[in-house]
């Protein structure tokens, strides 16, 4: 009876919430964001309050109405709010129209950000240029496989501009993505062949979709090669 | 190479107006320790012309280096040796750019400290110092970001020796706190004069300014030196005080990520060589496709985010990294909707047919009888084709063929007829006349 009663009153509450002024205000606003995929971060400051103000009765009006998971993590102090799906079901977005798979490059340069972000640790603000990928692609460690990977041949030096113009281009594409998602901003064209965006906080939720793949590598990579085999 | 061209100059190696032969030799020089491809010289010395070096005048053969040269080199002897940092600001400060109001009697005396002891002493120095700040603060990051991205352990083991180092760091914001705290003091004492100047104007002997209006222009041209030296002694401190927080901010966030790096030191490094791993691990898996774009040929599990579409259109999203082709696509039909569009436009194309085949008939009987009843026609019509529609067009047409025709005469009576009186659609009688 006490249990009842106790439903009625979140219930209660959580309709009331949808009566408030702040909700009013920009809930509509934010729901288009989160379901297009946005990750919000503080900078949005009304939204980013919003989802903390009313985390639990959001949270609960996804479910219900979506069958979709609001998710509130926090990295480096920075919290961050976005929509996931559960391990079963992608809810209301199961249409193929209505949610996406990151793409083989999107997740090669997503990976490629996640570590320049760390490479950048110390610096408060994680601004990077192209001209820092370029000299990832040319001069880096794994050179060879980002030149097979962009430029179909990595034993080659030099590319023409014509080829890095259009690395360049498809590199900005997938940034403007990531934008678009939230994981970076402030993207800026500089001159013809070079553009700087700033690597944000919520990148980090890059990094916890592949959190085991990356914690348990050993096993990611037996699995991979056992079913390459097969 | 404007370094070099200046240093060789303050040696006497070269002379001040110097020649082409010189320019050339000093790019041998650069080249010599930069490798990069040799440009043409020609070209170099036209780019070098618009801002560092210029002919003298009645020399055309021979160069200078511009006073815009100078001043860059200035700036780059700062920036690299950074010379004024060494000065104690503190106490140069104190020395040279405090004053005492009363000590102001009139505007030359203030502009005399604004120029001297401010503007070129007190302020470069302050700014120098900031600079020196911000480099050193800047090259720690830089080298914080390098110890803990470096794959090897060694470099992990400079990091408590470099800790240190970079605490220390910290103590160069003290003086320049220290100097933007004495700047209140500065503050007070320019307000001072301020008024001093303003009080000048409001005080100013009414009958002397009847007598020569030139005494008031001149007390109030000096307040507005004042003013305006006040602005920018004040704004430069609010500028100087800005750029401070944003370097100290910096440190704060470089020490916060020092403490949680050595908090979590092991983890860090393993994700960290994990993540070298994985990118590895992906980059091998990717393959470049021309028609496909870079896909993965091993079954690697992508991750999907939601992406509700909330415009009309709906662009289909290709992967980028694919060569460009044009497609024809082919536009879906619904056999229902096509079906009864087909039926429609089939009705319409009949009662087109119908109109035009009554008109005719109409026309020709025209051309035969010298009197047409056209209200008897158009209930003729109407009973016949059982569709206004159609009849309406018909007596319309032929209303304007009419018209455009000498031959006919139109004439109405503007009366319904009693036999068609109990018609739905009632018109006048009209009959058409054919000339004789």
């Amino acid at each position: 009876m006490a249990d009842e009663h106790n439903a009625e009153a979140v219930n209660k509450h959580f309709i009331d919430v949808f009566k408030t002024t702040d909700v009013q205000k920009h809930f509509a606003d934010l729901n288009i964001e989160l379901l297009r995929g946005r990750h919000i971060q503080d900078d949005a400051h009304y939204f980013h309050r919003l989802l903390s103000k009313y985390y639990i009765e959001f949270k609960k009006y996804y479910e219900v109405f979506y069958n979709l998971l609001l998710d509130k993590k926090t990295f480096e102090g920075v919290s961050y709010f976005f929509l996931t799906f559960s391990e079963d079901s992608k809810g209301v977005l199961s249409a193929t129209s209505r949610h996406r798979d990151l793409t083989a490059v999107e997740t090669i340069i997503a990976i490629t950000l996640l570590q320049m972000y760390y490479e950048k640790y110390f610096d408060n603000v994680k601004e990077i240029s192209f001209l820092d990928i370029k000299s990832k692609i040319k001069e880096s460690e794994f050179s060879h496989l980002y030149k097979t990977v962009f430029f179909k041949n990595g034993s080659r030096d030099n590319f023409t501009p014509k080829e890095w113009s259009n690395v360049t281009k498809n590199f900005k594409n997938v940034i403007q993505d990531f934008e678009q998602l939230g994981w970076v901003d402030n993207v800026i064209q500089k001159g013809e062949n070079d553009f700087s965006f700033t690597i944000r906080e919520s990148i980090h939720r890059f990094q916890t979709m592949y959190e085991y793949e990356i914690s348990n590598f050993e096993e990611f990579v037996n699995n991979l090669d056992q079913s390459k085999d097969e | 190479m404007i370094y070099i061209l200046h240093k060789k100059i303050e040696l006497e190696i070269i002379p001040h107006r110097f020649e082409e032969i010189d320019l050339e030799y000093a790019l041998d020089e650069v080249l010599e320790i930069a490798s990069i491809g040799k440009p043409q010289i020609e070209k170099l010395t036209q780019e070098l012309l618009h801002f560092f070096i210029e002919h003298p005048s009645n020399d055309p053969y021979k160069y200078i280096l511009t006073s815009h040269a100078t001043r860059f080199i200035d700036f780059l002897g700062n920036k690299l040796f950074n010379e004024h940092k060494h000065f104690p600001l503190r106490k140069t400060f104190q020395n040279y750019g405090l004053f005492k109001a009363k000590k102001v009697n009139d505007i030359t005396d203030f502009k005399v400290w604004y120029e001297n002891n401010f503007k070129n002493s007190s302020r470069a120095l302050i700014e120098n110092h900031l600079e020196a700040f911000k480099d050193v603060i800047n090259e720690s990051i830089i080298r914080l970001n390098k110890i803990i991205s470096s794959p090897d352990n060694i470099a992990f083991q400079n990091l408590d020796e470099f800790t240190k180092l970079f605490r220390d760091s910290i103590s160069r914001s003290k003086e320049i706190n220290e100097t933007l705290q004495l700047s209140g003091n500065l503050k007070g004492q320019i307000r001072i004069v301020v008024e001093y100047f303003d009080n000048k104007v409001t005080s100013v002997d009414h009958i002397l300014v009847k007598k020569d209006p030139q005494v008031l222009e001149i007390l109030k041209e000096d307040y507005d030196t004042a003013l305006r030296i006040k602005s920018e002694v004040f704004n430069f401190f609010d500028v100087i005080k800005e750029k401070l927080d944003q370097i100290i901010d910096r440190y704060i966030y470089a020490d916060k990520q020092l403490a949680n790096f050595k908090e979590n030191f092991r983890t860090r490094t393993q994700f960290q060589r994990n993540l070298r791993k994985f990118l590895e691990a992906n980059l091998q898996a990717a393959v470049y496709d021309r028609n496909e774009g870079i896909r993965f040929f091993k079954p690697l599990k992508l991750k999907s985010v939601p992406e509700e579409s909330f415009k009309y259109l709906n662009v289909k999203r290709y992967d980028s990294f694919i060569k460009k082709k044009s497609f024809v696509l082919e536009e879906e039909i619904d056999p229902l909707y096509a079906l009864e569009q087909m039926k429609s436009a089939s009705i319409a194309l009949d009662k087109q047919e119908e109109v035009a085949r009554q008109l005719n008939i109409l026309k020709i009987n025209l051309s035969k009888q010298i009197d047409t009843d056209l209200t008897k026609e158009f209930y003729r019509l109407l009973k016949e084709t059982n569709d206004e529609k159609v009849s309406l067009k018909v007596v319309f047409d032929i209303l304007k063929y009419v018209s455009k025709h000498k031959e006919y005469d139109l004439k109405i009576k503007q009366d319904i007829p009693e036999k068609y009186q109990n018609e739905n659609i009632l018109i006048w009688q009209m009959n058409i006349m054919q000339k004789q």
